[in-house]
């Protein structure tokens, strides 16, 4: 039922005829008493609710408070990172069996492609026995932290399709993302930051575009805000050249005496709304600089997660993604583009392109793992890694190319998450000897998010908005929760 | 509330927005009316459905008296008795219901109370019409006690539903609130200060009446209407989705523009847009309004399955026809029949029918899925252009008369040439010493003489070939690219194809000056002479020729005598953003002929001059290739070559719109219905049309999309006109008559004043679909003339002034935020239509995986357009716009939410595209007058269009004298911002005047 609540309030909210009910204690109007008589009125004021982004009470005890999600965009090959198979090594450049691809589609395979055994080296690490290839050599450093999901499957096989229901739950551009609709159930504990933050290293935006971290239908309030690593970190926060920061607040000074002017004019609590957010933005001015300004940390701390101020690299993010959790941002968001290994040239292929996305990611993964447990943040901080979907048991050789690559795979894929309730040091779930299928365990994306916003106290079955007829969940009509992932 | 009043109007509405049905001594209680209602707004949320709390399900009457798994609900004749009863009143040792909200009222359990006492009567609960799919009947028009407020019939309406409720309407808003509200509201463009004396110096009794009709009559009336039109038909710039490549398809948005300005009545508006290509033609505009549906996002990712994203195009032309038009959320029977409402999974694909013809050609090569289909784009020119193009065109031709002339005189050189054209020059093939990569890739030298690129493969790359000379002149060097089979697909590129983008050539230690090259085939869009210039955004490339040898030929500036062996150098430069397209194996000769380039005779004019008995055909060909070469038609020639040109341009520089067609049908169009609504999960066949609920349409309706057209359009549908009438409302008064104006289902809100919508609609179609008649009828009503001002009485009993007791105050949308700003600033650009701009942002904004395309950031004026020219990435919509809640376009838009957030503030204070705004007003303020007052009372006004107030205005006089103190005490901070200190004040000021919440309010 709280959800019907949230729904309500925030229509009231959109509506901003109520937002006395909600606003920021300015002013006095007699719009208070009657909202308090109302009834409605006293649940919000019980609930210290002062804007839509204000924190609101999971639906039960959560395990976990917040979320870094590390979206490996482009699709890391499983095959040659957790998933070793034996049985492509030996049968390798051999013909794929015919009943693996009856019926099957693919993005750019033609004909009877060849099996494709990895070329690197695996070793068991942790007390789980984790597998894991030469090209993660941090990954043993955090192997007992983490929950390695080797079953994981997704409906779609293109990437911005594929991008969008892993981060929405639905292939088509138009609904929330995970994040926004994190923030729409459980506001955000940082009053000067927004509740939902992406960061981007790697080449360029992920192939789902802006529509990877879009509110969708809910309100924009909602939406990532990308932290940019060059210009504006959050954009316009900057005030323009020749007006320094006592000159903002002068003319803040007056806005505020003008706008308050208007309040009384037209007992419009929507103005009162607007007065609060330019106070907001001034704290903003402040908050995000100090935020995005890594050269205080620690050399050690440098060190481990191999960040250097000024760059646009993963590390930086990582950093930065602990900087925005310590203050309470509930979804920190990381794309590093990239890992679309088909092979239709060196760049591309398993044997480099491949490997230098493991070098600039393998360490500063774990630094954050390591970093956040060390400062006991860990424990209410999920930290999920993986991509859209996984790669092909087999060669693609597009137009004969002689790199080796892998095609995209949705029916059988690698992820891993730790911390925030998620059981530390387990395996989960099994592919068969080609690592063509689910074998044991099978878990989808719609499970993924269940789980995730299980461990973050929603149940995902109540957490919906209703919108053009009918309620909507981010798991869709889908979903269950994995309880083996729990600790 | 009065609660002895019963009166037609069963409903009324609480400061809540639910509603409350009351009565001391209430007639029967119809279950459907009465008790439904309070169902679903209290406690469908948890009990409804098939995964209804408990199991009880009480959407459904029926389910709702068997209840769930506690029991029967009620005791028909026993409300005391009834679990309903004793858990609604929190009886029973149980928490009430519903479960953490506040209790129903008194009335809402009175009234299940009363309906359980009178037997619990559902008979026919389930089977009533909803409203909506009901033909609306025209309503009397209410009497009400204070008549002579009442303008028009809409204020009767109104008033007597603020009569019922003891409320009374507000007094008048003054003229310089009441112009800016109307201009705005009707053109999206706030009254110059110019416009507003003149309005308020106008004393006749009619003078509101002339604004609005004069505002009514302006060009920017269209554009203003366009706005929300272009988000319901998704409008977009782009394709959407990853690729997000650039369309051409602002005709579209032009043709909107213009059939509002036109006046074009809804019902031809209407099918114009779903099928004017299937109308008896009269002009290309009922082809470019089909552009509607062609709007659609299109994946264009590279291993997309070309029948899936073009099933997902139809689905979405379904859904937003629905969306549009009927206000119906049909688009949830995809997957399965409507839960709600009465559409079955079949109606829905039986609409899908209607757009599964569509001409479509795939484009592309099949074997690497970078094959796409594409629908119909044709080519629109304007008037000038066309006459352009046939002033072009006879130039050509009379250059084609004038080469006729000149073969007369070259009979004698044609023979010459035929006889040496055979000759083919002797090439040398030069022996490289050492050949090097900048990469370090490894450059082996092969027994052919050819060079072989391995290892390393980086994105750009630059070879060095040295060796030496052995002729004793040389006219030319040719590159010859040869495939090899450890190249991808045979090379000849290291990515099957490559871009030489630089040749040089050192001989004896000394640059080569070369002049011209060809090649013996060169990719579309490239160009075999761009090496010699070293022009890397060009260059030789060979694409779809790859897998073959090919060869470039560049002759030398003049002949190179060569005294005796003398070293080579030559430099092959692969600096194209084409990543890896580098040459994989390759081989230099040189030639001492005369006429080097000759030796690219393409492979059919050499065998033809070889040939015996030519056709006429041949000697058509033969004769070609001898113009192309000779002398004697160069002037012609070039001239030919200009004409061309400008023909290209031309060509390039006409617009494109994207328009539906379809295939002949032979028989009914059908669909298959998709289980679940999945792609490859097909059922049975269905045949085209309409759905189910509103009975079947005219017979005499074509069962095409264009009968589909005709039946929305015509007068006898119950959702058209009022869900456009509502819209309407919605636009003036920030809410609709039916809030939810995309869901006129049982699971939308219910209409706050039926008979109103009612009576619009029915005078919607009664005026024949005329838009601007309704449009005038709201603005010119006593309704909409109010001030919006609130009381605290009203605030109370009101808060969402659903009831209309006050004026409608709201903030405005994103582009209407944009075009205030620099309208009082007097730097927007007015001009009407043409291809959308890009206006300045941040750096960094757009960046698109894939492709190189640019925010090419518009100059001068042209960045100063109104904001529904913006160009509309869907991947990176405009930053400013979206913090102000502009949508995406990815999909059709009813309402855009408003919400008030820091972002906002954020933008509208430091944002460069409106700083700029800041900067002229400040400038303008200070040419105002030399008084403090005249240049305050200028800004204020130019961004609010009334006086300030004694109190603003000594507010402001502070701000500026405290600004002018601090910069002048830091001049370089104030020369940051303007020439001086004074005007640096000043454009703070402006800055703030430009953030009012009044500046952005149409209030």
């Amino acid at each position: 039922m709280p959800d019907n609540l949230e729904r309500e309030i925030l229509k009231q909210i959109t509506r901003r005829t109520f937002f006395k009910q909600v606003g920021y204690g300015m002013g006095g109007l007699a719009l208070s008493s009657m909202l308090l008589e109302s009834g409605l009125g006293a649940r919000f004021q019980a609930q210290k609710r002062t804007d839509p982004l204000a924190p609101k009470p999971p639906h039960f005890r959560p395990k976990a408070k917040n979320i870094i999600y590390l979206f490996m965009a482009g699709a890391p090959s499983q095959l040659d990172m957790f998933d070793p198979k034996p049985m492509l090594v030996k049968y390798d450049r051999q013909e794929c069996p015919a009943e693996l691809l009856k019926g099957e589609r693919f993005a750019f395979i033609k004909g009877t492609p060849k099996l494709l055994g990895s070329p690197f080296k695996f070793e068991q690490v942790g007390k789980a026995g984790h597998w894991v290839s030469e090209l993660l050599p941090h990954f043993k450093e955090i192997a007992d932290d983490v929950a390695v999901i080797h079953s994981l499957s997704t409906t779609q096989f293109n990437h911005a399709p594929a991008q969008l229901f892993m981060n929405t739950g639905f292939q088509i551009p138009g609904r929330p993302s995970m994040g926004s609709w994190l923030s729409y159930g459980l506001g955000s504990e940082n009053k000067d930051l927004p509740g939902f933050v992406v960061l981007i290293s790697g080449d360029s935006n992920p192939d789902g575009g802006k529509s990877c971290w879009s509110s969708g239908f809910l309100p924009t309030t909602y939406q990532g805000v990308e932290f940019r690593s060059q210009g504006d970190p959050v954009l316009f926060v900057s005030n323009p050249d020749g007006v320094p920061r006592e000159i903002r607040r002068d003319t803040l000074d007056a806005l505020h005496d003008l706008n308050d002017m208007e309040l009384h004019n037209t007992l419009d609590p929507e103005v009162e709304t607007r007065i609060a957010q330019y106070e907001l933005s001034y704290r903003m001015q402040s908050s995000v600089p100090e935020l995005m300004d890594i050269s205080k940390e620690s050399a050690a701390t440098h060190d481990m997660y191999g960040t250097e101020p000024g760059k646009k690299s993963f590390a930086n993010n990582c950093l930065l993604a602990r900087r925005l959790v310590e203050r309470g941002v509930r979804f920190v968001q990381l794309y590093h583009r990239g890992w679309d290994t088909h092979g239709a040239d060196q760049a591309s292929d398993i044997k480099h392109g491949l490997v230098k996305r493991c070098e600039e990611t393998d360490k500063a993964a774990a630094a954050l793992i390591k970093d956040l447990k060390q400062r006991g943040l860990l424990d209410e901080t999920i930290v999920v890694w993986g991509g859209e979907f996984g790669r092909t048991p087999m060669n693609e050789g597009r137009g004969g190319s002689p790199f080796p690559g892998r095609d995209h795979h949705p029916h059988a894929f690698t992820m891993w998450a730790a911390g925030g309730g998620i059981k530390p040091g387990i395996s989960f779930g099994e592919t068969d000897e080609l690592g063509y299928t689910v074998a044991k365990d099978a878990m989808d994306v719609h499970d993924l998010h269940a789980t995730m916003l299980h461990l973050m106290g929603l149940d995902h079955l109540r957490l919906t908005y209703a919108f053009q007829g009918r309620n909507y969940r981010l798991t869709d009509v889908y979903g269950n929760v994995v309880p083996q992932l729990m600790s | 509330m009065n609660t002895g009043r019963w009166v037609a109007g069963v409903f009324a509405v609480s400061p809540l927005g639910f509603l409350l049905a009351n009565g001391p001594q209430p007639p029967k209680v119809q279950y459907a009316t009465d008790v439904a209602p309070i169902f679903k707004a209290h406690c469908a949320s948890c009990h409804a459905g098939k995964d209804a709390a408990a199991k009880l399900d009480l959407s459904v009457a029926a389910n709702a008296i068997k209840g769930g798994i506690s029991g029967k609900t009620v005791v028909p004749g026993k409300p005391e008795e009834s679990l309903l009863i004793v858990r609604i009143t929190g009886g029973g040792g149980k928490p009430q219901m519903p479960m953490g909200f506040q209790p129903l009222t008194k009335a809402q359990i009175d009234t299940i109370r009363t309906w359980i006492e009178q037997g619990a009567n559902i008979a026919g609960a389930d089977t009533v019409r909803h409203w909506a799919y009901i033909r609306p009947v025209r309503p009397s028009i209410p009497v009400v006690r204070q008549a002579k407020w009442i303008r028009n019939p809409i204020d009767a309406f109104v008033l007597a539903k603020l009569e019922a409720s003891g409320l009374k309407p507000s007094p008048e808003a003054s003229k310089e609130t009441l112009i800016r509200r109307v201009s705005l509201d009707l053109t999206g463009l706030p009254p110059s200060p110019k416009e507003i004396d003149a309005f308020l110096a106008d004393k006749r009794p009619d003078a509101y009446e002339r604004l609005v009709d004069r505002l009514l009559a302006s060009p920017h009336y269209g554009e203003r209407q366009a706005r929300p039109w272009l988000d319901l038909a998704r409008y977009a710039d782009s394709d959407g989705y990853e690729k997000d490549l650039n369309r051409t398809a602002w005709k579209y948005r032009d043709w909107v523009i213009d059939a509002f300005n036109r006046n074009e009545p809804y019902d031809k508006f209407t099918i114009d847009q779903l099928a004017g290509d299937l109308l008896p033609f009269k002009g290309y505009d009922q082809l470019v309004a089909t552009g509607f549906n062609r709007n659609t996002m299109m994946n264009l990712e590279g291993g997309v399955d070309q029948a899936e994203a073009h099933f997902n195009v139809i689905l979405d032309r379904v859904n937003t026809t629905s969306t549009v038009w009927l206000g119906s959320t049909i688009q949830c029977s995809r997957c399965h029949n409507h839960k709600y409402d009465p559409f079955t999974q079949k109606d829905y694909y039986k609409l899908a029918a209607y757009f599964s013809n569509s001409v479509i050609l795939p484009r592309g090569s099949a074997s690497v899925s970078e094959e796409k289909w594409f629908e119909s784009e044709i080519p629109i020119p304007s008037g000038r252009q066309v006459a352009e193009r046939i002033r072009l065109e006879s130039e050509q031709k009379s250059i084609a008369d004038q080469i006729a002339q000149i073969w007369e005189s070259q009979t004698t050189d044609y023979e010459a040439w035929e006889a040496s054209a055979g000759h083919m020059p002797a090439w040398t093939s030069l022996t490289p010493t050492l050949a090097k990569t900048e990469s370090g890739a490894a450059a082996t030298v092969q027994p052919d003489r050819s060079v072989l690129i391995s290892g390393n493969n980086p994105a750009q790359d630059t070879y060095t070939v040295q060796g030496r000379l052995d002729l004793h002149a040389a006219t030319a060097i040719r590159l010859e690219a040869l495939p090899d089979p450890s190249l991808p697909n045979k090379g000849p590129g290291r990515a099957s194809n490559f871009v030489l983008t630089g040749l040089s050539l050192k001989i004896g230690g000394k640059e080569v000056p070369l002049k011209d090259a060809v090649a013996d085939f060169t990719q579309e869009g490239f160009d075999p002479t761009a090496p010699l210039r070293h022009d890397a955004s060009s260059g030789w490339a060979i694409y779809p020729g790859n897998g073959k040898p090919h060869f470039l030929v560049v002759g030398f500036a003049s002949p190179i005598s060569n005294d005796g062996d003398q070293d080579v150098e030559v430099t092959l430069e692969h600096l194209s953003k084409y990543a890896n397209h580098l040459l994989g194996r390759f081989r230099l000769s040189f030639t001492t002929d005369s006429q080097p380039l000759r030796a690219v005779l393409p492979a059919n004019v050499q065998a033809l001059i070889s040939k015996h008995d030519r056709t006429p055909q041949d000697e058509a060909t033969l004769k070609s290739a001898y113009e192309s070469m000779s002398p004697a038609f160069q002037a012609t020639r070039d001239r030919l070559k200009d004409v061309r040109k400008k023909l290209d341009e031309l060509q390039n520089a006409i617009p494109t719109a994207l328009i539906m067609r379809d295939k002949p049908a032979h028989g009914p169009l059908t669909a298959n219905v998709h289980v679940r609504g999945e792609f490859l999960n097909t059922a049975e066949q269905v045949t085209a049309g309409t759905p189910a609920v509103f009975g079947p349409p005219d017979p005499q309706l074509p069962s095409n999309r264009l009968g589909l057209a005709e039946w929305i359009a015509s007068k006898s549908n119950p959702l058209t006109a009022r869900v456009q009438v509502n819209r309407i409302w919605e636009q003036y008064f920030g809410r609709g008559i039916v809030e939810t104006s995309e869901d006129f289902g049982t699971q939308g809100a219910r209409p706050s004043n039926q008979a109103l919508l009612d009576w619009l609609a029915t005078e919607f179609i009664a005026r024949n679909w005329d838009m601007k008649a309704i449009h005038r009828l709201v603005v010119t009503s006593a309704t909409y003339r109010q001030t919006s001002s609130a009381t605290p009485e009203l605030m109370k009993r009101d808060p969402q002034n659903i009831l209309m007791a006050r004026g409608p105050r709201f903030r405005m949308e994103a582009e209407m935020i944009r075009d205030t700003e620099l309208a009082a600033a007097g730097l927007l650009n007015l001009k009407i239509g043409g291809p959308s701009v890009y206006p300045s942002q941040p750096n960094g904004v757009w960046d698109t995986p894939y492709n190189d395309e640019q925010w090419m950031t518009s100059k001068g004026h042209e960045g100063l357009r109104r904001g529904l020219y913006t160009f509309w990435k869907r991947s990176s919509p405009y930053p400013s716009f979206m913090a102000f809640d502009a949508t995406s376009r990815e999909e059709c838009t009813v309402r855009r939410i408003r919400t008030n957030t820091p972002l906002q503030a954020l933008a509208l204070l430091n944002d460069q595209a409106l700083f700029v705004a800041a900067r002229a007003l400040g400038k303008k303020m200070i040419d105002a007058g030399p008084s403090e007052d005249k240049r305050l009372t200028y800004g204020f006004r130019a961004c609010t269009g009334r006086h300030p107030s004694p109190k603003e205005e000594a507010r402001l006089e502070q701000l500026v004298a405290k600004l002018e103190s601090r910069y002048a005490a830091d001049p370089k901070d104030a020369k940051k911002i303007a020439p001086t200190p004074a005007e640096a004040a000043y454009t703070l000021a402006a800055n703030v005047l430009l953030n009012l919440d009044e500046t952005i309010t149409k209030g």
